[in-house]
């Protein structure tokens, strides 16, 4: 098994009810495995702010072991034991007039 | 020996304004005394309609109508060609004004600041606060002899449409144009042989 | 003591200190002089965006620093009745009891659900600093005013849509043909405001010719080569003439693009919807060489049919671009020429010149790369946005350009600034162009993945799967929140510069949603109508006074984004003066805020991933920062280790790289499409069908149609006739948001030209109606608003319109000499669901009055 702890910032810390938590997944697991994960637990709510899709949401960004891995190909990116991931969601960004 | 002068490229000026503005704040001028206006002209009938700006400034002419009425000498014109107002030895007579043909002399009756008495703390810095004296674009002579640096109207211009150079020079970017694009001086008509120049 | 006068020992200090200009959302970089700790000067400073030139607006900064009525106690409000014009009460109290207030009211709201505090502001250069904030606090609705009810609306989808980028830029440089609706774009006006003058000015010396249409003759019309007056709100129309021209008439359209880049080949089946491949559900397109349907991505896109019908298994399939043809002779330029008021000629003419000139077809090499050269584009922006139709009005301008295959290449409309050198658009669903990888910030909220459901913002943008943003309807979310399905009400409102009492439309509907908050915190510079309805007002510094602690990353952040041929800065603001008073930049206080409610961590946190702060430069939760101190790290972070606040206190802004060829017009590069044909908009209107009818809620979804339509906005089908002139608003390049109706300086000019503070009429309506030039007339709206001033005959309108410029006739303000003078536009304005744009949530700014003389300029009553 590997143990990931992971830290919530910003509007996913309503959603998940919480700041922080320990998941155990099985060894090997990708970052998408735990995104999957989380959505069945969290429900719509996970998936709108933070997968969408299948990719990550466009105001959610994803830190593996303090390296952001929120561009193609980062959902592939393999959890290590005891590896940490800080799952971070912005609202949208009020740009333009 | 140089003569400054000022060519404004009328085709691409767009009544912005940026040009008033930037002189009335580098020279401090009171409330309601503008050195450096623009004009608008509505042309034609509807639906063949323009809006034409002319950007209008104190023209430091050569054969200068101003200097020639003063009558205390408040009126000098430097060799470079700028004509200067010393609103110390202006007693106020209002000569200069009448004999401008280009309106570019404003005759200040009671300085004040925008916001009534109490000047700004930019406007106590920037302002001579001098009443009942005349007063008038002076082509910014003391950027240029501080820093030869060109007038803030000319700096200032989003378009370019302003260009500010030695008129004696024939190779200089305001003798080029001048010759390139048939500027003309404003009433040239009346012989004051203005130091501006207007493009189409 | 003048600084002309005074002795060299009486000068103390005489500095030239750098930052960036606040008067309008472009952000350009300036320099300031202060002598002995006053401003005496500001002038641009010679980097891009502004090259080295201010605005009759920044040059006028100074006057609104030093306004002596400034904001400079925080206030407490001591009145619970609250209304335009109604006295607060206010009574002076310290900061430490303000902290106090705002923390008990924010904290008991948090507490409960931080989704009931909503934040409204423009101040674009302190976004970045505003949005970890924003999140950490646990609150998504963050929103602007009148940015967002009428211009961007329908700009940035499409531009999304056609380029992948937030906003688009126009290669004037390369272009000759210039076709501008409703817009001053490069006179001194909107984005990119000081670069574009010069482009401009040069492209037309150079010989390109400008065409503006517009119901109004501005500054840009004034200078372009044709103006062709046009009646408020049918912009569509007559660019569905155009297109009927191009297609119908002279075939004249870059056929290959069609069917590289957009969305034209691909079969559509009676329903409207894309015929798709069974198995893999991929659009199916007609390939002509092999006289079989196959799925886009696997046809050589020269063989696709773009027109025909083909019988596909029992349906009867059209590419979309078949339909299109029949679709457009519905609105030929004689059937057009009635709803517009312009000639079947001229339009049949400008179509003309405007394909001609796209020289379809034609190359360019730049960069060592050849390219397609398009030298013929159509832009918009306002005018054309702030309509109930807006978004067909909008798409079928852009259209014009996809028609010619002016998209992404030189001499047409291009993306502007993307999101950063690593950008670029790729293929989404079905083959559709959306935003690529690139710093996360500027991305679409939704392309072609949206989901009507249950709203969870305030601004109900879930409702509105088509929008960027759906700010207009923040408002009347409040109001009738629970109706749409919303299940809180806001608690706390933060209002930072901004005045959404005047900006946005009827004040009265404004200010009926903002009693229902039940306390609402003001961070302003002036007193104005927003900061009569707060319960709490704080003194906010200008900006000459404040430390933003984040670099402005140029692709990320702002209202200005990078002109695709310019060298990018990066930017931020430096104080060049001591607040004035007790005034706190507004961010500032919103940090100490968050410390005191424990989120100071969070922010931090978020700071680290959001601003990219790398190694020793990323903060320490635990530890507590200054502003200075969190700006070093983020300069340094973004522009490399001697680039930090020193450098940029010395030199102001920092150079970034300037883009290639190849990234300024990427589009023979990628294979992504773009739609012409709006299969999308049918899905995005059924689901919004059905979400409306489970609640019982009669809404127009009759603009989620595939193909563009002009139907006429509500003013225009105004039964009585008595209203029979429509009020246009207008920008001004002096004036700009509601803040600068009290600048002397530039409200001075405003007055001297008479312009400003007046309506102005056409002469020969005037002269129909007994009016003459200078008399007090008076305007009343449907509605039964009525409003006076002194009339202005001119040429230079539309003879069914009435221009009101600006936002002025303000009600309420720091005292500023003139600052109430004029008409306020926006009090015109009905603020009403069936107002809005419902596919891009724009307020509709037609409006039509009726019109009575008052009294005669000689003083006699009519």
């Amino acid at each position: 098994m590997t143990e990931v702890r992971i830290r919530y910032l910003g509007l996913i810390q309503r959603t998940v009810g919480k700041r922080e938590e320990v998941v155990h997944l099985p060894k090997g697991s990708t970052l998408g495995d735990l995104l999957n994960h989380l959505a069945a637990e969290y429900g719509s709510g996970f998936e709108e702010k933070v997968l969408q899709s299948g990719e990550l949401g466009p105001h959610a960004t994803v830190l593996v072991d303090g390296i952001n891995v929120s561009r193609p190909g980062g959902l592939e990116t393999i959890l290590e034991g005891q590896g940490s991931v800080e799952i971070v969601v912005l609202g949208p960004p009020p740009m333009g007039g | 020996m140089k003569r400054w002068g000022m060519v404004i490229d009328l085709a691409r000026c767009v009544g912005c304004y940026a040009c008033t503005v930037a002189c009335k704040e580098e020279n401090g001028t009171a409330a309601g005394v503008w050195w450096a206006p623009v004009y608008e002209k509505e042309v034609g009938t509807y639906p063949t309609v323009k809006r034409m700006f002319l950007p209008t400034l104190c023209c430091h002419c050569k054969d200068a109508p101003c200097l020639k009425a003063c009558p205390t000498g408040a009126i000098t014109k430097r060799e470079d060609g700028i004509v200067l107002i010393d609103e110390d030895t202006c007693c106020g007579t209002r000569a200069c004004v009448a004999a401008c043909p280009y309106g570019a002399i404003t005759f200040v009756e009671r300085a004040q600041g925008e916001f009534g008495k109490e000047l700004t703390p930019h406007e106590k810095a920037t302002m001579k606060m001098k009443s009942g004296v005349a007063q008038k674009c002076t082509f910014n002579v003391h950027r240029i002899d501080e820093a030869n640096y060109e007038p803030a109207c000319v700096q200032t211009c989003p378009t370019k449409c302003r260009i500010f150079g030695d008129l004696n020079d024939p190779e200089s970017e305001v003798s080029t144009l001048i010759r390139n694009r048939n500027g003309q001086q404003p009433r040239a008509e009346l012989g004051t042989d203005p130091s501006v120049w207007y493009l189409r | 003591m003048a600084i002309q006068s005074m002795r060299r020992e009486e000068v103390v200090e005489d500095v030239w200190l750098p930052t960036t200009c606040d008067m309008c959302f472009n952000r350009c970089n300036i320099r300031v002089r202060r002598v002995n700790g006053v401003v005496v000067k500001i002038e641009g400073l010679d980097a891009p965006p502004n090259n080295g030139k201010t605005c009759a607006k920044g040059n006028a900064a100074v006057m609104s620093l030093y306004n002596p009525n400034r904001v400079t106690t925080p206030l407490v409000r001591t009145n619970p009745k609250k209304g335009i014009g109604v006295d607060p009460g206010w009574r002076e109290i310290s900061w430490e009891k303000a902290m106090e207030l705002m923390t008990e009211k924010v904290g008991a709201a948090r507490a409960k659900d931080p989704r009931t505090i909503a934040l409204a502001t423009f101040d674009t250069t302190s976004q970045q600093s505003l949005r970890p904030w924003m999140a950490a606090l646990g609150s998504p609705n963050q929103t602007t005013i009148s940015a967002g009810f009428f211009c961007g609306n329908g700009v940035h989808p499409i531009a999304f849509a056609m380029t992948g980028a937030f906003d688009v830029h126009y290669d004037i440089e390369r272009c000759n043909f210039f076709l501008m609706f409703g817009t001053s774009w490069g006179f001194v006006n909107q984005r990119e405001a000081m670069g574009v003058a010069q482009e401009m000015a040069d492209a037309r010396m150079r010989g390109m010719k400008l065409v503006v249409v517009d119901p109004i003759c501005t500054n840009s019309a004034s200078q372009a080569d044709e103006w062709i007056p046009i009646r408020p709100g049918t912009d569509t129309a007559f660019c569905l003439a155009m297109q009927h021209v191009l297609v119908n008439e002279l075939g004249l359209y870059d056929a290959e693009f069609l069917r590289r880049y957009t969305n034209a080949p691909y079969l559509t089946g009676p329903d409207g919807h894309y015929v798709r491949d069974p198995r893999e559900g991929k659009p199916l397109v007609w390939d002509a060489r092999n006289s079989r349907a196959a799925a886009f991505d696997v046809v050589e896109p020269l063989d696709c049919a773009l027109e025909g019908t083909f019988q596909l298994e029992g349906i009867q399939a059209k590419p979309g671009f078949q339909l299109i043809k029949e679709h457009l002779p519905k609105w030929t330029p004689e059937k057009v020429a009635d709803i517009t008021t312009v000639r079947a000629a001229t339009i049949r003419r400008l179509a003309t010149e405007f394909g001609e000139a796209a020289s379809i077809g034609s190359k360019i090499i730049l960069d060592g790369y050849e390219l397609p050269h398009r030298p013929a584009a159509a832009s918009w922006y306002r005018g054309t946005s702030a309509h109930k139709h807006g978004l067909h009005s909008c798409m079928s301008i852009a259209h014009l350009n996809v028609l010619v295959g002016a998209i992404d290449v030189p001499g047409g409309m291009c993306h502007s600034g993307g999101t950063g050198p690593t950008w670029g658009p790729v293929e989404g669903p079905d083959g559709l162009l959306v935003q690529g990888p690139g710093p996360r910030s500027r991305k679409a909220p939704h392309s072609y993945d949206f989901q009507v459901r249950k709203p969870e913002t305030l601004e109900l943008v879930e409702l509105f799967p088509l929008a960027i943003y759906a700010r207009a309807m923040l408002w009347l979310g409040v109001l009738y929140g629970e109706k749409f399905g919303l299940d809180y009400k806001p608690e706390v409102l933060i209002v930072c510069r901004s005045n959404p009492l005047a900006t946005s439309g009827d004040p009265e509907i404004m200010g009926e949603a903002f009693r229902q908050i039940p306390f609402i915190i003001s961070m302003s510079v002036f007193q104005d109508e927003t900061t009569q309805f707060a319960d709490l007002l704080l003194p906010d510094t200008h900006a000459l006074e404040r430390l933003v602690p984040l670099v402005s990353k140029p692709y990320v952040d702002g209202n200005s984004p990078p002109q695709a041929c310019q060298p990018v800065t990066y930017r931020t603001q430096l104080p060049v003066v001591k607040a004035q008073g007790q005034a706190r930049y507004w961010i500032e206080v919103l940090y100490e805020l968050a410390d005191r409610l424990g989120f100071r961590q969070d922010i931090y946190s978020i700071l680290n991933t959001d601003a990219n702060l790398k190694g020793p430069h990323r903060l320490d939760p635990e530890r507590k920062y200054t502003f200075e101190e969190i700006f070093d790290r983020s300069a340094k972070s973004s522009c490399g280790d001697e680039h930090g606040l020193e450098y940029f206190k010395r030199v102001g802004y920092c150079r970034g790289a300037k883009y290639s060829a190849r990234e300024a017009f990427p589009r023979v590069f990628h294979k992504a499409r773009v739609p012409l044909y709006l299969e999308h908009f049918l899905t995005a209107g059924e689901q919004v069908r059905s979400y409306m009818d489970s609640r019982g809620i009669d809404w127009d979804t009759s603009d989620y149609v595939p193909l563009i339509h002009w139907q006429p906005c509500p003013a225009a089908s105004q039964a009585n006739k008595e209203y029979d002139l429509y009020v246009v608003n207008q920008k001004l390049p002096i004036l700009t948001f509601s803040f600068t109706a009290e600048n002397p300086w530039l409200t001075e000019i405003a007055d001297h030209s008479g312009k400003v503070y007046t309506v102005a009429m056409n002469s020969a309506t005037a002269q129909r109606k007994g009016i003459n030039d200078t008399d007090m007339i008076e305007l009343e709206t449907p509605s039964g608003y009525r409003v006076q001033a002194v009339v202005r005959l001119t040429q230079g309108i539309h003879p069914e319109c009435l221009s009101v410029p600006g936002i002025l006739g303000r009600r309420v303000t720091s005292g500023a000499p003139r600052s109430k003078k004029g008409v306020h536009y926006n009090s015109l304005l009905r603020y009403d669901v069936d107002r809005l744009d419902t596919v891009s949530c724009a307020l509709d700014a037609c409006v039509k009055v009726k019109v009575r003389k008052v009294k005669s300029a000689n003083g006699r009553r009519a």
